[in-house]
């Protein structure tokens, strides 16, 4: 069998197990909270999947995580720990609202590239403090970047609560952005929009710059084992700060399709723990453009499913966040554990053996 | 005599792998019995077994004619046998007394004087100078590798097992270390003794035994009656050519030039000092030293990966003091470096990919960017034809290859650019005789080609057989440059430990 494929059906396997396991565990507390599982579970299910607007609302809740998650997976495949992902998401939305409210007269087409690029932009510099300071200065970037979590979450609500506060209004929240800004819906009853077709594009061109060509070969060289790519001849520093700045690019623009996509207004805390929720998505992905693909969309599921089923049962939505705790425990257990479950099924047979010389 | 150890039909297995296939070995009272293999041929696994760190899947051991079930290096000491690894286990902010002791005494209280006394009457009663009261950080590898013996022997053991001892040793501490060991015999010591040095094995041992693919396939009793090449050929299992047969050539013009080159470690103290070396268009330049001596920071210095604090370094003409490893690269130069698993390879990539680290991003494998599929195939192909590297796919990973076609991967896409100038740092370190052949061929063909060469290595015969000039480094300073044809075993150790003969000083 060929070698990517095992890989993929084995991280695809322990997914499936990893949510076996977390379903198992919430079914007990469930049960012990005298709810019925089953129930519980198929209206989960239900609020997931079934029927348009259910689906819908789970793919617009899993755009951002989706193109966060990318970014994440970049930096963390160079061996660049990027957990700002908060912070850039926070920076990057400012940006977009604020040029799309203040920029006026500009046709649709300019309107919101000028944005995205906007947010793209205020993400990746707010990413590049803490790959500065790793870089030149050796400082732990886990650090910096979740400490620079809390100065731009802070700083953009400061701004919507001060200069960038609509006139008026009784929450602290930004203006309205131009019609010009707002990207277009793709059916009526839904906030489903365009940064659909913005973000598959993303991912093909991710897998296509990380596999297909000389730049994706080298992140991946210094990700895997930077001192062999520096000794031959790799400028390590300077794929790194390719990464964390891309990455923080990319959190950046998981805020602007939110507000540009179907907010519309900016208010204080738009998205609470996005920044780290693309931790999870990257990690269930196994930090592959096609994996973090599959672990956004099931996260928005469980997201917009978990809503549905609250009103349905009264089951809290933040059982959420016990299924997503376990599943990455139990795939990043799975992983370190190296456990070939393919091997387990067919035997080891299919595996290659180590070569004599 | 009854053989002190003896141990019947072992097997053990990993998985589908057969380390020892039902050997049997025996070591007598006061002899020193040498365990000569390539790498991967099962001796350590047996030693392990020996010590308790294994335990065997088939077969008996007996120690001193009572089967014993060993299943942990605790009742192995109980029973009387220690082992000294090739890394050695001391602290290095103890002193001797401290590491000796450490993990012995079972009482609360620890009089230190009184265990200090014993260790020093040991000490005397095996004739191994040490004193107990010093760092062992202050010792010389010489000296901690005594106090290993040392340790070994004040737990009781009666049967000691060294595990590539003379790998760290210049030419005159092997000696030292050879001294000790017939003095230990004299006592009753028996010893087991591993090795793949082919000399040192003659030189010490009582008795040899030959192990190959897990298998024992020689038990040689008379060693008067033995030459090396008999030895090589049981351990590889074919005729083997020992020596290297090399062209007479003129070197041409200077490629590297070293002048007063210093390099700082990652730590920022300075390693190298005022070194100069200049190495010719054709030639090889061995360059001798023991282990950590500045040899991996002369490495980085002529490389681009260490900055050069000061000095001035040219290869072929062009100053490079100051550029970037890439700009080396571009320059003309070929690195084979020293840690394979470290430096050389992305053990989590694939063969092919591995292939083409430095050239990725040259024509044709890429155009504009892409990757070239096809072109990379084609000279991958090429590549693992050419340089006899066995996989049984090239999109496997490197991972997964033997030691030896693992630096094929490193010694053909190197090799593969032509160099003007080739850094081989250990190249042959840790394969067996028949890569360790292939890789010297490459590197004499490299010669051949007009390739300048700088081989480091820290064995000696190794250096002494390519060689057509050998420097020789000591504390980062370069001791002396020899013609290959006047140096002797003798005159390249004195300079190893830094000492300077009155005529080249």
């Amino acid at each position: 069998m060929n070698q990517r494929v095992r890989a993929a059906l084995n991280s695809i396997i322990s997914i499936v197990l990893a949510l076996l396991l977390a379903f198992l565990v919430i079914g007990i507390l469930l049960v012990w909270q005298n709810y019925n599982p089953a129930e519980t579970f198929l209206a989960l299910f239900q609020g997931a999947f079934i029927g348009k607007s259910n689906l819908s609302a789970s793919i617009v809740l899993a755009i951002p995580l989706v193109l966060g998650g990318l970014g994440i997976a970049l930096s963390f495949r160079c061996g660049i720990f990027n957990i700002g992902g908060e912070g850039q998401l926070y920076l990057g939305a400012f940006a977009a609202t604020w040029l799309g409210v203040n920029l006026t007269g500009l046709p649709f087409w300019l309107h919101i590239p000028v944005c995205l690029l906007g947010s793209a932009l205020f993400g990746g510099l707010w990413a590049l403090i803490p790959g500065y300071l790793k870089i030149r200065r050796g400082y732990n970037e886990v650090i910096t970047s979740v400490l620079l979590n809390y100065v731009g979450v802070y700083f953009v609500n400061y701004t919507l609560a001060s200069f960038f506060k609509a006139e008026g209004a009784l929450n602290h929240q930004s203006p309205k952005i131009q019609e010009s800004a707002m990207l277009s819906k793709l059916m009526t009853g839904s906030e489903l929009n365009t940064s659909l077709f913005l973000t598959l594009a993303i991912v093909a061109l991710f897998y296509f710059i990380f596999y297909k060509t000389d730049v994706g070969f080298k992140l991946r060289a210094v990700g895997a084992n930077g001192e062999a790519a520096r000794t031959s001849g790799v400028n390590t520093r300077k794929y790194l700060l390719i990464a964390i700045i891309t990455s923080g690019a990319l959190a950046g623009m998981a805020g602007s399709v939110q507000i540009l996509g179907y907010q519309h207004v900016m208010v204080q805390n738009f998205s609470p723990n996005t920044g780290y929720d693309i931790i999870s998505v990257a990690l269930m992905g196994n930090l592959h453009p096609i994996g973090v693909l599959l672990a956004g969309f099931l996260l928005g599921a469980l997201r917009s499913g978990a809503s549905v089923m609250q009103i349905m049962i009264g089951v809290p939505v933040t059982i959420l966040y016990i299924i997503q705790g376990i599943v990455i425990l139990s795939v990043l257990g799975f992983s370190y554990a190296k456990i070939d479950f393919i091997g387990l099924f067919i035997g080891r047979s299919g595996q290659p053996k180590k070569e004599a010389v | 005599m009854e053989p002190v150890l003896r141990v019947h039909n072992i097997t053990k297995r990993f998985g589908l792998n057969v380390a020892n296939d039902h050997i049997s070995f025996d070591l007598k009272p006061g002899e020193v019995h040498a365990l000569l293999g390539e790498n991967g041929a099962g001796k350590s696994t047996l030693m392990n077994v020996i010590y308790g760190v294994y335990g065997a899947d088939e077969g008996e051991i007996f120690v001193r004619g009572t089967q014993a079930a060993i299943s942990s290096p605790k009742e192995a000491i109980a029973l009387g046998i220690g082992m000294v690894h090739q890394h050695f286990m001391l602290i290095p902010a103890f002193t001797v007394a401290e590491n000796i002791i450490l993990g012995m005494k079972k009482e609360l209280r620890l009089d230190m004087r009184s265990v200090e006394a014993q260790i020093l009457e040991a000490s005397r009663k095996y004739d191994l100078q040490v004193d107990p009261h010093a760092l062992v950080s202050t010792l010389s590898v010489g000296q901690q590798q005594r106090v290993e013996i040392l340790k070994v022997l004040f737990r009781g053991a009666k049967i000691l097992i060294l595990d590539e001892p003379t790998a760290v040793l210049t030419p005159q501490e092997t000696e030292e270390l050879f001294k000790i060991l017939r003095h230990l015999k004299e006592g009753g010591v028996s010893v087991i003794f591993i090795s793949h040095k082919l000399n040192e094995v003659m030189s010490i041992s009582d008795r040899v035994s030959i192990l190959r693919r897990g298998k024992i396939t020689g038990c040689f009793e008379d060693l008067s009656e033995c030459t090396p090449q008999v030895l090589a050929s049981a351990m590889v299992g074919r005729q083997v050519s020992l020596g290297v047969e090399k062209s007479v050539k003129a070197p041409g013009a200077c490629v590297l030039s070293l002048e007063k080159l210093c390099v700082s470690d990652e730590g920022k103290h300075p390693v190298i000092r005022d070194f100069d070396l200049s190495i010719l268009a054709g030639e090889i330049v061995g360059l001798a030293g023991v282990d950590g001596n500045g040899q991996s920071e002369l490495i980085k210095g002529i490389t681009g990966l260490l900055p050069i604090t000061s000095g001035r370094l040219t290869l072929d003409g062009t100053d490079l003091t100051g550029k970037t490893p890439r700009d080396f690269i571009d320059a003309g130069l070929g690195h084979i470096p020293e840690d394979r698993h470290k430096q050389g390879l992305v053990l989590s990539m694939s063969v092919r990919e591995n292939l083409f680290l430095e050239t990725i991003q040259n024509k044709p494998y890429t155009k504009g960017h892409v990757l070239q599929k096809k072109a990379m195939d084609r000279k991958a192909a090429e590549l693992a034809q050419f340089y006899d590297i066995r996989a049984a796919s090239l999109e496997l990973d490197a991972a997964s290859l033997s030691g030896g076609n693992q630096q094929k991967i490193i010694v053909g896409r190197i090799l593969d650019q032509n160099p003007k100038l080739l850094i081989a740092a250990h190249p042959t370190r840790g394969l067996d005789i028949g890569a360790t052949e292939f890789v010297h061929q490459c590197i004499l063909q490299a010669r051949e080609r007009g390739c300048a060469v700088l081989l480091i290595s820290t064995e000696l015969d190794e250096i002494l057989e390519v060689s057509d000039r050998i420097a020789v480094i000591y504390e980062g300073r370069c001791m002396g440059v020899l013609d290959a044809a006047e140096a002797t075993r003798d005159s390249v150790g004195l300079l190893m430990a830094g000492v300077r003969e009155p005529q080249t000083a």
